[in-house]
């Protein structure tokens, strides 16, 4: 009897299931239809009659209307479908993307072929959820119109507790027909939950013909936003309740190029931040609800992120990560204990390395073995970092302000929105102040990051307090400067034979990287064990963990298995020094590459990356009867050829930073030849923005060749372009000389 | 010590924020499967739909040998089976914290499957410490459980698999690949369950591979082929596959269930081939019109995955999967009067062919087509390949051919290398250290086909660019002007490409001397095979062969010096580089052929002897020296 009453139990809640879900789909059908109904109706000209006549038939696909519309709104304010749909919350929050585009050869059919979605996802707070809505109608080239029947088309993909995906893959789309379709996404929040913020970007890959913007937001809110690089203003209305922000454009051609390019920096887009209430900062109101705010000024953007780096300081000193601070004054006393006494200007130095140590290299039994080149890319949280690190400092009575800069590849001061376009750096409060920022498993302390170089930052002293007569002088402003680029190089030495047979080279390198290019080349090449136990020396950390392990009768084992591990990741270095050599001569070595590394600068004292490899190539030789001809150029390696549709340039070049590469070679001429051709190697292009040169002699049975690229600067005018052509043609052209070595 | 071991850690994970994965590969062998135990057991189910069932169990024991490190486990399962239940042990403790994640299985191409995956993170602690799965898995039709395979991603010590056949349950099961493993049968009776237990041992299984460009694993791989035939249960007879005509007799059925609408098909038909007279043109302009307008994409879905969509349907989404396609165009062709018929076939990815009655025989349809006395083949999913032309996976294999209530088996042409014969022809001659002259290409079969997706695949408005780096391999010295090329709509023709060239700094002078390299493009130099590392053998996408000749008129006062011919034949490829004189003019001509696109293992030494011949052969240069 009691297993009849479980079965009719579970029968029972199973039915109740099957007609809740049955009711779920139903109201959504419901709440889709009214939407479609809603978005096709939309009184857009660009949409009800798209203007075909100057369609560039030329490219891919042309956008012949796109139109984003946000509403922000309390719920009595919107209609009742929505109303029956969702679970009433405090506000509704909706928004819709509807694109009108025109399909111009299968690519472009294949782009817009499938949608996935959401159909329901769950959000963070009691019963919240977000429902995405589409819909799709085609035009045929003869002017009818289909709408797509989605709910009869999709699949599920995916059909769980917190997520229901859809798929839906366009029926009837061809080459010559236009997809109008639109994605809508809506949510009911409550009033403590975040709204994500909104950046209206003025471009794609493809040319715009009309994109326009329509915002309705609640008085309950407070609007801030910010236009860059041109986008124009909103249309703003205030009506009952509301706000109102609208804009349209005409003509965006398609994005000029990918290369160096900044597109925070270069593409026209407003960004948009909503919270519900007011913004304020401290006890100051700087947006009332119902109010706006356009093109912050940098200062309320600089009070904001003070607040967030004063947070970030009081978590560092919070049970929890304090320990790091510990752990570091730990090893101080250790150092000093065992070593001389730190004078206070190394202090901060010490403190960053150990700092990193911490967090990078140390070994706990609880850790995971990863002891291979991918731990090489670990990066952390730089806010947090700089936060131990000043409050280590400030336990050793060192006191630090933060520097906030903005980002070369992020908004630029005057069209700041919030804190997160700010990078933190800490700059050490002393006579010759110490700058640390960007911890990486190599990074350097008083090592800027060049995503900051030529900006104009501002220094705040909210986390090292008021300034103190002792102090030195304050400056409220830095210019963090430009790298010059000398000092990011890579030289490349080679001592070059050829066997005996003449068809190999047979090459002795020496490598030399600085500066910015530094950590790429330590990242790919070098090993945990090696750079583990050349900090844990210089830091003056007694035992290593391997010692450690090997010492407990508890992890005894784990020395064991590390033992494994590392002979594992040295097969992976071998791996790597075999794809450098084979990265810079686009061939691969003929037999695995004897290497040394020098010195792994993993600090500003040492900061020279430096390793010597040895290997043979062939490839390069190629016999012409009895002489044989040396594809001198190919030496250099690979060089950037720049596209015939990037030769045409009219907007800035933002470059990584300036840099040069240089190349010394001596190439032992074989007994018994001559070499001809070198008098045409040498070769001078040198101009405002770089260079790119290349001597050739000859003394006795060596032919000496040095050859120089040069990159001047890290920014150049768009006017600029032809002179950086002219140093990249240079060096593309050089790869193709040769020389004879002729038989004598 | 231990709560701040803790907060470290806690605050460990803050800081590193932006990892990537851990787990390091499997490169060493470091993770090795101890012993695994499968169990299969056909049981009688009390379900008029799905009478029998089989039961599986598994318990798979992992171990790292030489450090501690996390792996995922993965089983799949789909709407024909279920995954009752996972447990996991780590050194014999039960973690009911690790707990599955059930989710849909996209698979790369697919557009939709009802493949899922039950997924787990097994943390090996210690070396030498087991972690064990055991998990419950039930199949509610036993068509469905095709084949059992030894080998896993890790090398297996111990394995062990025991089918369970009861005896009204009548099935093969075959041995597929057990030459070389180490794998025993020992067959049993289990008296209380009146069946035969089938129990197979292997030892010391390699890790599977995951080579580029290889065989599909039921070519390499030792598995049990399961084919069962009919059980006799509470419920009747059940007849699965005892035989092909089975197997066609259910694809037959599904067929039958299509319901295409004949009148809306012909007035497409009639539509695609108007004012088309020729038997042969209509033909070519319905494959034509198919493989244009009709998207591809592949529905693996249950009984969808088996039965084509309705050509309607197909005709009215524009889309549809190779069974879709298949159809469509038959009904196409037969509304037009042609006999065309539908065909089931495995590509080259699947050993097997009809003599085993299974679903794991096939995974593809395409459509036969019965002309003059003739049957051709039309496979609308390659989309750019011309009639009577076939691709290689398809080439030489089985199909099975509807036939009403029969079948016809037949085979696809096995078409020579000849089928994809691309021909370069340069006459040039020198101008300062520049060549100069006029090239013309032409591009056939599978080689105009991997040219027309690049084409396709390209934005239009970069499509010029494209195949100007794509001729001059990205060189810019080599400078092309008055690019003329054939109709790419129309891959029913040879693919021609003609222009004026200009290669600069081609000419290498020194003193009176001059030397050129007549070869530009090098195909197959460098392409050894790295026989450290590569376990399977290599599977070359098709057939090719590349036909070449550079004709280069001799300047007045220059005698020419030419480098040795290089003549290479073996039985499955081929490389011919040929220089002469004649008259005034230097012909440098080669020919590389892969008459095989299967290349063995036991081949891949002769192979990288062979391929450092055509490197040093590519380097030779063409003297011409002033008389």
């Amino acid at each position: 009897m009691r297993l009849f009453t479980l079965s009719l139990c579970c029968i029972l809640l199973s039915a109740l299931a099957v007609a809740q879900s049955r009711k779920v789909t139903e109201k959504y059908n419901a709440r889709a239809e009214a939407a479609r109904a809603e978005v096709w109706g939309w009184d857009i000209a660009a949409f009800n009659n798209p203007d075909l006549s100057k369609i560039d038939t030329k490219q891919s696909a042309v956008v012949l209307a796109k139109h984003i519309d946000v509403k922000l709104l309390s719920t009595k304010d919107v209609n009742t479908s929505l109303i029956k749909f969702y679970v009433k919350r405090d506000f509704y929050y909706g928004t819709t993307v509807r694109e009108m585009v025109k399909i111009n050869d299968k690519v472009a059919l294949e782009e817009y072929s499938q949608i996935s979605f959401n159909k329901f996802r769950t959000l963070n707070g009691f019963r919240a959820k977000a429902t995405t809505i589409i819909g799709v109608r085609i035009i045929k080239p003869d002017g009818t119109i289909k709408e797509i029947q989605v709910d009869d088309e999709l699949v599920t993909e995916e059909d769980a507790d917190k997520k229901k995906k859809s798929k839906l893959a366009i029926p009837d789309l061809q080459v010559g027909d236009i997809i109008d379709y639109f994605v809508l996404v809506e949510e009911m929040k409550a009033t403590g939950e975040s709204i994500d913020k909104q950046m209206f970007v003025l471009g794609d890959d493809k040319p715009i013909k009309r994109y326009s913007v329509h915002t309705e937001i609640s008085d309950k809110f407070a609007i801030r936003y910010t236009t860059a690089n041109g986008a124009p203003d909103f249309a703003i209305l205030k009506r009952p309740g509301e706000t109102t922000f609208d804009l349209v454009v005409s003509d965006l051609p398609a994005l000029p190029t990918q290369l160096w390019m900044s597109p925070y920096r270069q593409i026209p887009n407003i960004r948009m931040n909503i919270n519900y209430g007011g913004y304020s900062y401290g006890f100051g109101l700087l947006v009332p609800p119902g109010g706006y705010s356009r093109n912050i000024k940098d200062g309320d953007v600089i009070n904001s992120s003070e607040i967030l780096a004063k947070e970030a300081y009081r978590y560092a000193g919070s049970r929890g990560p304090v320990e790091y601070v510990d752990a570091v004054r730990d090893m101080i006393k250790i150092y000093q204990r065992d070593n001389e006494k730190l004078n206070k200007d190394s202090i901060p130095y010490y403190v960053y390395y150990a700092m990193r140590y911490m967090v990078f290299y140390r070994v706990l039994p609880q850790s995971r073995i990863n002891v291979g080149l991918a731990r090489n890319m670990h990066e952390s949280n730089n806010m947090l970092f700089i936060s131990l690190l000043a409050f280590t400092l400030r336990e050793l009575d060192i006191k630090s302000d933060v520097v906030l800069a903005t980002n070369r590849y992020g908004p630029e001061s005057g069209e700041l929105l919030d804190a997160t376009d700010f990078e933190f750096i800490l700059k050490t409060r002393t006579a010759k102040p110490v700058y640390m920022s960007s911890a990486g498993v190599f990074s350097h302390c008083n090592n800027f990051s060049t995503d900051y170089e030529g900006q104009d930052a501002h220094v705040t002293d909210v986390v090292g307090g008021a300034q103190r007569k002792n102090d030195p002088p304050f400056a409220s402003k830095v210019k963090i400067p430009y790298s010059k680029p000398e000092e990011n190089i890579r030289q490349e030495q080679y001592a070059i034979s050829l066997d005996n047979k003449m068809e190999q080279l047979l090459v002795d390198r020496t490598t030399t990287v600085k500066g910015a290019l530094r950590t790429a080349a330590q990242r790919d090449l070098l090993l945990f064990e090696d750079y583990y136990e050349s900090e844990r020396k210089a830091l003056g950390v007694r035992e290593s963990f391997m010692e450690a392990f090997a010492d407990s009768r508890k992890n005894k084992s784990l020395a064991d298995e590390y033992t494994n591990a590392f002979a594992e990741a040295r097969k992976e270095q071998q791996e790597a020094f075999d794809s450098d050599v084979k990265d810079q001569f686009e061939t691969a070595p003929k037999a695995p590459v004897a290497f040394k590394v020098r010195n792994m600068a993993l600090r500003h004292d040492q900061p020279d990356f430096i390793y010597d490899t040895k290997f043979s190539l062939e490839g390069f030789l190629k016999k012409a009867g009895s002489s044989y001809i040396l594809d001198v150029g190919r030496l250099i390696g690979g060089q950037l050829t720049i596209k015939p549709e990037q030769r045409e340039r009219k907007v800035d070049i933002y470059e990584p930073f300036a840099r040069t590469y240089e190349y010394n070679i001596d190439i032992s001429v074989p007994a018994g030849y001559k070499v001809e051709g070198v008098d045409k190697l040498s070769r001078k292009v040198d101009n405002d923005c770089g260079s790119f040169m290349v001597t050739g002699e000859l003394t006795g049975d060596k032919l000496h060749l040095t050859v120089r690229k040069v990159y001047k600067h890290a920014f150049e005018k768009a006017d600029s372009w032809k002179s950086m052509l002219q140093m990249i043609d240079a060096a593309a052209d050089f790869t193709g000389q040769k020389v004879l070595f002729k038989k004598a | 010590m231990a709560k701040i071991c803790q907060y470290l850690c806690l605050c460990y994970s803050i800081l590193l924020s932006n990892l990537t994965s851990y787990a390091q590969n499997n490169t060493d062998k470091n993770v090795v499967i101890r012993s695994q135990e499968e169990r299969y057991e056909f049981v009688a189910a009390n379900d008029a739909a799905n009478p029998v069932n089989i039961q599986q169990s598994l318990k798979a024991a992992y171990v790292c040998e030489q450090y501690r490190t996390t792996i995922p486990f993965a089983e799949f399962y789909d709407d024909k089976s279920k995954i009752e239940d996972v447990r996991v042990y780590v050194d014999n403790d039960r973690r009911k914290e690790v707990k599955p994640i059930f989710a849909n299985y996209s698979i790369d191409n697919i557009f939709y499957s009802d493949a899922k995956i039950c997924g787990l993170q097994l943390d090996l602690i210690k070396k030498g410490v087991e972690t064990r799965v055991e998990l419950e898995k039930s199949f509610l039709d036993p068509r469905y459980l095709t084949s059992i395979y030894f080998s896993e991603p890790y090398p297996v010590h111990s394995k062990v698999i025991a089918v369970v056949v009861p005896r009204w349950m009548k099935i093969e099961i075959k041995e597929m690949n057990f030459g070389g493993h180490n794998i025993s049968l020992d067959k049993t009776y289990d008296n209380k369950k009146d069946a035969d237990i089938y129990t197979y041992t292997a030892t010391n299984l390699a890790a599977r591979e995951n080579d580029a460009q290889a065989p599909g694993p039921s070519y390499v791989y030792p598995h049990l082929l399961m084919l069962p035939k009919s059980a006799t249960t509470s419920k009747g007879t059940q007849t699965y596959f005892n035989k092909t005509e089975d197997l066609y007799a259910w694809y037959h059925s599904l067929v039958q269930q299509i319901g295409d609408d004949e009148a809306i098909i012909k007035q497409k038909a009639l539509e695609i081939t108007k004012g088309i007279s020729s038997d042969t043109a209509k033909i070519v302009a319905v494959y034509q019109w198919v493989q244009d307008n009709i998207r591809y994409i592949a529905f693996e879905d249950g009984i969808a995955g088996f039965k084509p969509e309705a050509a309607q349907s197909v005709l009215q989404h524009k889309y549809g999967d190779c069974k879709g396609m298949a159809n469509l165009t038959r009904g196409l062709l037969k509304a037009l009067g042609f006999d065309a018929r539908l065909c089931w076939i495995g590509t080259d990815h699947i050993a097997y062919d009809y003599s085993t009655p299974s679903m794991a025989v096939d995974n593809h349809m395409i459509c036969a087509l019965n002309y003059k006395g003739k049957r051709y083949f039309i496979d609308a999913t390659e989309t750019y390949i011309g009639f009577n032309q076939y691709a290689q996976r398809i080439q030489n294999r089985q199909v099975m051919i509807e036939n009403d209530k029969s079948y016809i088996l037949d085979r696809i042409p096995d078409c020579k290398y000849t089928q994809n014969t691309e021909v370069e022809k340069r006459t040039l001659r020198v101008d300062g250290n520049a060549l100069v002259g006029t090239v013309q290409h032409l591009w056939e079969g599978e080689s105009k086909e991997y040219l027309l997706n690049r084409v396709n695949g390209t934005r239009k408005e970069k499509i010029n660019d494209a195949m100007l780096r794509f001729l001059n391999d990205d060189n810019d010295k080599y400078g092309i002007t008055n690019l003329k090329t054939s109709d790419v709509n129309n891959w029913n023709q040879q693919l021609s490409i003609n222009y004026d060239l200009r290669y600069q700094d081609a000419v290498a002078g020194f003193g009176d001397d001059m030397f050129i390299e007549m070869d530009f493009r090098k195909e197959l130099s460098d392409f050894t095979i790295d026989t450290t590392k590569r376990r399977a053998d290599y599977l070359f996408s098709f057939k090719h062969h590349v036909r070449h000749e550079t004709d280069l008129d001799i300047p007045a006062g220059y005698k020419a010096e030419l480098p040795a011919n290089l003549n290479v034949d073996r039985d499955g490829y081929a490389f011919h580089l040929t220089y002469k004189q004649t008259g005034s003019k230097v012909i440098y001509q080669k020919e590389i052929i892969i008459r095989n696109n299967w290349l063995a293992k036991s081949a891949f030494k002769q192979w990288n002897e062979d391929v450092q011949l055509l490197n040093k052969a590519y380097l030779e240069q063409v003297t011409l020296n002033k008389k």
